[in-house]
């Protein structure tokens, strides 16, 4: 590791930090092909900047994103019920999976719901959203000041049980693959629950740091984290998610759900391309 | 989560105070503390002697023993592991926070995510 390669590495990694903060996603799965494909690095120094990424994306952008009132922590708590379950589970059932099948699943998924968010990209504000009896009884629903429309925008939270489902889901994706699957996150809570889209970005973004934990300690234990690569990694992320979370509450949010289109094309793709190779 | 009025215009510190700002000052200490470490570990890299201790380190007591020793990689690896049990921090800071309010349904969910989220962690070291 010469200290120009660390320098790129760090570089790179802000652009990671900023488009993950924006979106609600944690770099990881943008992060490693850099590294690899881009700058050469070896894929053994490369995988765990993935979850490094992640947790850096997650907590570097929460504390803008908490201020703003974006984050709603009780559904994200909620939620994250569901995903380190189902990361646990994915986990445990990860002998028995073949891991090319998944990847081409998740990759056609994504590329779905890239078309999908074509489609709704010119909508700003969920409308006429009937709120489910439990986001009521356990009080989920919330509000949050959005900047770009000049006022407090109130929602309630629809389609509980079918967030709860996709949430698990997104978890057991994470335990079975490895990654962060924090756009399945975001689409859970635009597509089933119907909430605003910076709410469900900076809800993901504070669950995904919380999903990715759990991995932590077979990181650790395999040796996957790399010194030398992770560390630039970091701190590149942690700058970029400091600027991509002030970032949020500027744009509107059709303009980031356009921005959110190519990302998971290119994601999609990514892991059609693993799964098939 | 702060009262508000429909339809008031308020600025952005007014929705985002209580729990909200407990866990933003927590999250932002634990970020610039690791981040701090990591950097110095970074620096000690490519400006310190050479070190010519083990690359990967992958138990703590490992990366305990090569702090000590100024190993670089060993500091590296403790500012980062500083940044990957944030999201910990984070959530026994929520258990509090509701406990305070005595919002008993949140409390009761964010104590089952610290558990499961515990057992996984622990499970992972066993590999």
């Amino acid at each position: 590791m010469s200290p120009g390669l660390a320098a790129e590495i760090f570089a790179v990694s802000i652009g990671v930090g900023i488009l993950g903060a924006l979106l609600g996603l944690g770099g990881g799965i943008l992060v490693v092909p850099l590294l690899t494909l881009y700058m050469g690095v070896p894929i053994g120094q490369a995988a765990g900047a993935s979850l490094v990424a992640t947790i850096a994306t997650s907590s570097g952008a929460a504390a803008v994103l908490l201020k703003n009132g974006m984050t709603n922590i009780r559904l994200g708590m909620f939620l994250n019920l569901a995903t380190t379950a189902g990361s646990l589970a994915g986990a445990l059932l990860a002998v028995y999976f073949s891991s090319g099948w998944l990847m081409l699943i998740f990759g056609l998924l994504l590329l779905y719901s890239a078309f999908a968010m074509f489609r709704k990209r010119g909508s700003e504000l969920p409308e006429g959203v009937v709120e489910h009896p439990l986001a009521a009884r356990v009080g989920l629903s919330g509000q949050y000041y959005d900047r770009s429309l000049g006022r407090v925008v109130q929602y309630k939270v629809a389609g509980v049980l079918a967030g709860f489902g996709v949430m698990f889901g997104a978890g057991l994706m994470s335990g079975l693959l490895g990654i962060g699957s924090g756009a399945l996150k975001v689409l859970g809570m635009d597509v089933c629950m119907r909430l605003p889209w910076k709410v469900s970005t900076a809800t993901s973004n504070f669950m995904i740091g919380v999903t990715a934990a759990a991995g932590v300690g077979v990181y650790l234990a395999q040796g996957k984290i790399h010194p030398p690569t992770a560390a630039p990694v970091a701190l590149g992320v942690l700058v970029g998610a400091l600027v991509g979370s002030r970032l949020v509450p500027v744009f509107k949010s059709g303009t980031l759900r356009t921005i959110f289109v190519p990302v998971l094309m290119v994601m999609g793709a990514q892991m059609i391309w693993r799964g098939v190779f | 989560m702060a009262e508000l009025t429909p339809g008031r215009d308020l600025s952005a510190d007014q929705v985002g105070t209580g729990i909200e700002h407990l866990l933003a000052v927590i999250l932002n200490w634990g970020v610039f503390l690791s981040a701090g470490v990591i950097l110095l570990g970074l620096l000690l890299l490519f400006v310190g002697p050479a070190y010519g201790g083990p690359e990967y380190l992958t138990s703590l007591p490992s990366i305990w023993a090569g702090l000590w020793q100024g190993n670089p990689n060993a500091i590296m690896m403790g500012g980062m592991l500083l940044l990957l049990v944030t999201p910990v921090i984070r959530v026994v800071a929520a258990v509090a926070a509701f406990a305070v309010r005595r919002e008993r349904w949140h409390v009761l969910i964010s104590i089952s995510v610290l558990l499961i989220l515990l057992a996984s962690m622990a499970a992972g070291q066993g590999h």
